[in-house]
């Protein structure tokens, strides 16, 4: 057997829950900018930003803490009660050993060459190691965790085509420009145009991304999804400015009763579409989902599966839908 | 019972409401007595905190028929989150003025002075000095400071002599920044998809860098709120250590209080459900508790027949449906295995969509061409029952169903014909 490092276990835990990372010290490392840049800041400012930044308690009490001099007083920010100065510049915080082994983690992860090269993660591994050149070590080896009911097609994050138009989108959205892409549409022909990349969609069920653009057809714009396996060839073409635009989203409600824990099951597999409980009776539950028009069919897939437990009840088109895949499976099984 | 604080000192307390929170937002506050037993009170405070923290961007409040007021937590707006919005629970730590003061004058004052001999004694001195700081610290507290952040790796400490020197740690975000464009896009990504992806978010909060760039499907947000537990027991697996964990269960009206001693083998997560769970060997068991009802994790010895574990296991999971682990399994007795035999009629040029998904999500099943546009899916399982879901989906396509399982069956039409009615199907 291997022989593990004589090193204590959890003894040197690092905590993912530490003020150094908390919203408070976020805020005060953004008035110490501000007070860099003007000189000094009113009792005001400090509660405005607290306010802007915070929870809805936090200015009634960070700045209070930045600037009260009592007891033996050991506040950051100094001055007459109305300007305050900071003494204190900001700096940047070095990282920490739990955010390097994060990222030792994420750079032996395959999806890594979609955004960086061998010597970029190379460089990065180097710059994570502790002064005595220990490389950080990953949080977790990918056999310890895994994901079950990934599907089987996957995008192959090895390929270099794949991995070039993947950065070529991300290049164009970060420069909010149109691309032309290329791709072989599904009746087998060549096609090609002009889109504006909107987001890269990643599915965690199906381990794959979409690129979600508009186009112009027939005069309209519309918001649609392709793979990015299927593009062959992605090109930044002009630039031009992009709003952050979201599909056209539509509503479904659907009743759940709560036999089997159906509800419970329900709420989960909903979790990232917007949901709200419309109407709450004993043992049954009418939920809101608002969906992005193009998802529909993998939606009411979704809904079927389970089975007399959950009924769309509006609108009629989809429930016209369900209704004729369940009229058409009833003339099958007899 | 002190002042109401909306900062917390560990995430355990808080993990139950915000779940429930977040997933049963329709329970009413006499509801939540009966799944968490805490007082009103106790309720009362986590649920100002939520709605503190989350306010009205993803805090609803819905009123039910009954006239109650529930209080959820849910993903907001019409386009998907470029955050989970559950991270901020870890933003929350609570804190003592010192706390804040010395983070900010530590890291200012050793980069002012990188070359500097800085001992605690000597740091002290510096903070206190009127042209420095004048902030008087005793030099126990500020020791103390220093060894937290070497132990967080802040810092490094380094011995000269009978001295002990504090430096800071050289890299920055900014300093892979500058090693590689698409680090920070990289970071953004893998906060939001890889596991203990909070950790990502702290780097991202520190660059003041937001994902523009990404959305995420079948996500389950709600994962973050066990990612302590998991850091515990991922460690107990690097180190294939044993350990005992202490559950909290709910069976609906009670709760127990309990724990058990075994051999965490691997963490399994549903991409179909999001349950996560820990596999374990206990005696000639394996065991799977899922994670929300572990609260703590105590590391024990090394256990030296890991790797046997892990084959014991990764052969069971071969004839797992899904991972909704209701029983213990003794590897032993394992009964023999249950078949599944679906035909379906697709047709392969127009439902393109549909074959691909009996194709790519059908797991360790295999799909077979009866005659064109006629397909057998076939599976062989531990337990028939637990493919229904799935075979469910594709309703409207489905010609047979067979099964050595013979409630599965039954469950299987019965379903069916319960659906054609509710539907008011005609023929």
């Amino acid at each position: 057997m291997q022989q593990l490092k004589e090193r204590p276990a959890f003894h040197e835990k690092l905590p993912i829950l530490h003020e150094m990372y908390g919203r408070y010290f976020l805020i005060t490392a953004e008035l110490l900018k501000q007070a860099q840049e003007s000189g000094q800041l009113t009792f005001d400012d400090i509660y405005k930003t607290a306010e802007e930044m915070g929870y809805s308690e936090t200015a009634l009490k960070l700045p209070y803490i930045l600037t009260q001099e009592e007891e033996d007083g050991h506040a950051l920010f100094q001055g007459d009660g109305v300007a305050f100065k900071a003494i204190v510049k900001p700096d940047t915080r070095p990282l920490s050993l739990l955010e390097r082994r994060w990222l030792a983690t994420i750079l032996r992860d395959p999806k890594i060459g979609l955004f960086m090269d061998d010597d970029e993660i190379a460089q990065v591994s180097k710059l994570i190691r502790d002064s005595k050149g220990s490389n950080a070590e990953p949080l977790f080896n990918e056999e310890d965790y895994i994901r079950f009911g990934v599907g089987h097609d996957s995008d192959d994050y090895y390929d270099a085509d794949f991995r070039k138009v993947f950065r070529t989108i991300l290049s164009a959205l970060r420069g909010k420009s149109v691309i032309g892409i290329e791709y072989t549409g599904y009746s087998g022909k060549q096609r090609c145009k002009q889109v504006m990349p909107l987001k890269i969609e990643y599915s965690m069920k199906y381990d794959l991304f979409r690129l979600i653009y508009k186009e112009s057809k027939n005069g309209r714009d519309v918001i649609l999804p392709i793979r990015i396996r299927r593009i062959e060839r992605a090109s930044v073409s002009s630039c031009e400015a992009i709003k952050d635009e979201s599909p056209d989203m539509e509503k479904v409600f659907v009743s759940v009763s709560n036999e089997n824990s159906s509800l419970e099951r329900a709420h989960i597999r909903f979790a990232n579409y917007k949901v709200s409980v419309k109407s709450v009776e004993q043992d049954k539950r009418i939920l809101h989902i608002s969906y992005p028009h193009y998802e529909e069919d993998e939606l009411i897939e979704v809904i079927l599966s389970f089975g007399p437990a959950a009924q769309v009840v509006d609108p009629e088109h989809v429930v016209d839908k369900i209704r004729a895949k369940l009229s058409r499976q009833g003339v099958i099984l007899r | 019972m002190g002042e109401f604080n909306e900062l917390i000192k560990d995430i355990d307390r808080v993990r139950d409401y915000i779940r429930e929170f977040f997933i049963f937002g329709w329970r009413s506050r006499s509801e939540y007595k009966q799944f968490i037993p805490k007082s009103d009170k106790t309720y009362d405070n986590e649920k100002r905190r939520a709605e503190s923290w989350f306010g009205g961007k993803y805090g609803q409040k819905n009123t039910a028929e009954d006239g109650r007021v529930i209080f959820s937590i849910s993903l907001s707006g019409d386009t998907r989150y470029d955050r989970n919005p559950l991270y901020e629970i870890w933003k929350t730590k609570t804190f003592t003025k010192k706390d804040l003061s010395l983070h900010f004058i530590i890291l200012d004052l050793l980069s002012r002075y990188p070359d500097a001999e800085a001992t605690a004694e000597w740091i002290t001195e510096k903070i206190s000095m009127p042209d420095n700081y004048g902030l008087y610290f005793d030099l126990g507290t500020v020791r103390s400071k220093l060894d937290e952040y070497c132990k967080n790796g802040i810092l490094e400490k380094r011995s000269a002599g009978k001295k002990n020197l504090y430096s800071l740690y050289g890299t920055t975000w900014k300093n892979i920044a500058n090693e590689s464009e698409n680090v920070m896009e990289a970071i953004s990504f893998f906060t939001e998809t890889a596991h203990l992806g909070v950790i990502g978010s702290h780097i991202q909060d520190e660059a003041l860098y937001r994902n523009e760039s990404f959305i995420f499907s079948d996500d389950f947000v709600a994962n973050t709120l066990d990612d302590e537990v998991i850091g515990d027991l991922l460690d107990a697996i690097r180190e294939r250590r044993e350990v005992t964990i202490n559950t909290k269960r709910n069976d609906g009206s009670n709760w127990t209080i309990g724990s058990e001693c075994a051999t965490p083998i691997k963490i399994l997560s549903s991409v179909e459900n999001g349950r996560r769970y820990v596999a374990m060997k206990k005696g000639s068991e394996l065991i799977f508790r899922e994670l929300e009802i572990i609260h703590s994790v105590e590391p024990g010895d090394i256990s030296p027949d890991f790797y046997k574990y892990r084959e014991e296991l990764d052969k069971y999971l071969m004839r797992c449906w899904d991972i909704d682990f209701k029983h213990d399994v003794d590897t032993e007795s394992l009964k023999r295995t249950e078949h599944v035999q679906v035909k379906l009629s697709i047709d392969a040029q127009r439902e393109m969509r549909v074959l691909r998904r009996l194709m790519n999500e059908g797991r360790n099943g295999k799909v077979l061409v009866e005659v064109p546009n006629i397909y057998v899916y076939k599976n062989e399982l531990w337990n028939a029952l637990e493919i229904l879901p799935f075979v469910m989906s594709f309703a409207g396509y489905i010609l047979s169903f067979k099964s050595d399982n013979e409630e599965a069956v039954r469950i299987f039409s019965d379903n069916i014909e319960k659906m054609r009615l509710m539907y008011e199907c005609s023929n």
